[in-house]
């Protein structure tokens, strides 16, 4: 027990502190699951959409697919990340491996189903005469389909939130693909799997709190824009 | 009104799922300027027949709709026609957004200049009483102010035809005399033509230069209201009149 509070204690003095090392590696992780969920949201909307909305053969099969995606394995996307990333991969040419590219390649495919399944659902729940009403409007089909996108807005912010918390909370794919090489590769979840192994409890435990906060304040941000314009 | 020459004629529209027959009509013609109520119970056809004929349907497999004398899909494309005509449901479905924004949706679709559609959209938010409404959010009307502004969206657009599919039902009585008086205030000024859906006859009848009775998808009887009171095609129209009458 006096390891624990111990523990917190300097994770507190650490974290107030503000160690170079530790801001360091807070905004690189911010910056790399940030793009990777840009990433995503760029591809899982636009490919959630497409999908809500198209008729066609084997839907449901494809459904099914996007849903399992969304409780995709870090360590399975690491895995292949990393052999075709790899020196003599389909992209070794690439020569990304163990850089924050990598890392955030990585991450996109993690977060990218996540996005595209709430983006399928929240496109999906909207009324279906939505559609037949931006049609009688006057609405080309891409007015059509950006009309119905900004429609699903409201739960759509709970697809970036899903996304982002997944891939700044993954390790796997992360000490995979990245390396965890200090000053360049080294996020928040990788440091704190070093720092555990290493028996630094304090350290492990001030980035464990530095994750939470973080991932609960662009949560806390996220949920007001979502919950603002509610009616009461 | 028999001989026109119609702004809109559906000929053989048929829609058959399996041996149930949703929609069966030979021959529609529309005159323009024409009131024409499309009345009938739930599930008559009513509404089909409408999204068929605003070209909301996939393409009929049988049958044909024609613009002005041209056939939709040839010789006037559907984007040409879905500009030209626009449709009212029974839900306002209004965007979430402000009242001004829904009022505008319809206009930026068509592109028209920036600068003229704030003109546009105050002239039909004060044609139905809204204007002072223009700021609030779509969530926070009453059913009454979302249809008004649904209405408005509409007639922004300045349609040729526009399609109503019962967008006054499950409105309280009063505010759907009012919607009526505004139909009434607003429409004969505009000069557009109108198809209009319901179920609910009575209100219906003082604004209609015709009636088309619908049963099983079928028109069973189309004529000026009082030859359809005076002498129904058959005793289902004057089932339907007297239950609508008492």
């Amino acid at each position: 027990m006096d390891l624990i509070i111990e523990g917190i204690v300097k994770a507190f003095l650490l974290f107030f502190s503000l160690d170079s090392e530790v801001i360091g590696i807070t905004l690189f992780s911010l910056k790399v699951s940030g793009i990777a969920t840009l990433i995503s949201l760029f591809i899982g909307i636009s490919l959630g959409t497409a999908v809500a909305l198209i008729r066609f053969p084997g839907k449901k099969i494809v459904v099914s697919l996007i849903n399992t995606g969304m409780g995709l394995p870090p360590v399975v996307v690491g895995l292949f990340v990393t052999i075709f990333l790899w020196r003599n991969g389909p992209f070794g040419f690439l020569e990304i491996l163990y850089t924050p590219s990598a890392m955030i390649i990585a991450q996109a495919i993690i977060a990218t189903p996540i996005v595209m399944g709430i983006t399928l659902a929240s496109v999906q729940q909207l009324p279906g005469k939505l559609r037949l009403q931006i049609i009688a409007l006057g609405a080309t089909r891409l007015q059509m389909v950006w009309t119905l996108i900004k429609e699903a807005k409201l739960p759509l912010l709970a697809a970036v939130m899903a996304g982002f918390g997944g891939v700044i909370s993954e390790v796997g794919a992360s000490i995979m693909v990245g390396g965890n090489i200090k000053g360049y590769t080294r996020v928040l979840t990788t440091a704190t799997v070093m720092e555990t192994s290493k028996g630094n409890f304090d350290i492990a435990i001030a980035l464990s709190i530095i994750l939470l906060v973080m991932a609960f304040l662009v949560n806390l941000i996220l949920t007001f824009v979502q919950q603002r314009k509610r009616p009461s | 009104m028999n001989n026109f020459t119609s702004i809109l004629e559906g000929r053989n529209l048929k829609i058959q799922i399996g041996n149930t027959v949703i929609l069966d009509v030979p021959e529609i013609r529309i005159q323009a300027g024409e009131f024409l109520s499309v009345i009938g119970h739930n599930g008559a056809g009513k509404t089909t027949l409408l999204k068929m004929l605003c070209c909301l349907m996939k393409k009929p497999k049988e049958g044909e709709i024609l613009f002005k004398d041209r056939t939709i899909g040839s010789e006037c494309s559907l984007m040409e026609y879905r500009r030209k005509v626009t449709m009212v449901f029974q839900e306002p479905l209004l965007f979430d957004t402000t009242v001004y924004n829904n009022v505008a949706s319809g206009l930026k679709f068509h592109g028209i200049e920036h600068s003229d559609i704030n003109a546009i959209v105050m002239e039909n938010l004060e044609r139905f009483g809204i204007s002072h409404l223009k700021g609030r959010s779509a969530w926070t009307l009453s059913s009454g102010e979302a249809r008004k502004t649904s209405l408005a969206r509409a007639l922004a657009l300045k349609p040729e035809i526009l399609f109503l599919d019962e967008p006054f039902a499950s409105l309280d009585p009063l505010a759907k005399d009012i919607l009526y008086s505004d139909l009434e205030r607003v429409l004969p000024k505009s000069g557009l033509t109108v198809v209009f859906a319901t179920h609910d006859y009575g209100d219906v009848l003082r604004l209609s230069h015709r009636v088309a009775v619908m049963e099983n998808g079928k028109i069973i009887q189309i004529e000026d209201p009082d030859t359809v009171l005076k002498h129904p095609a058959n005793s289902f129209v004057s089932s339907f009149y007297r239950l609508n009458r008492t």
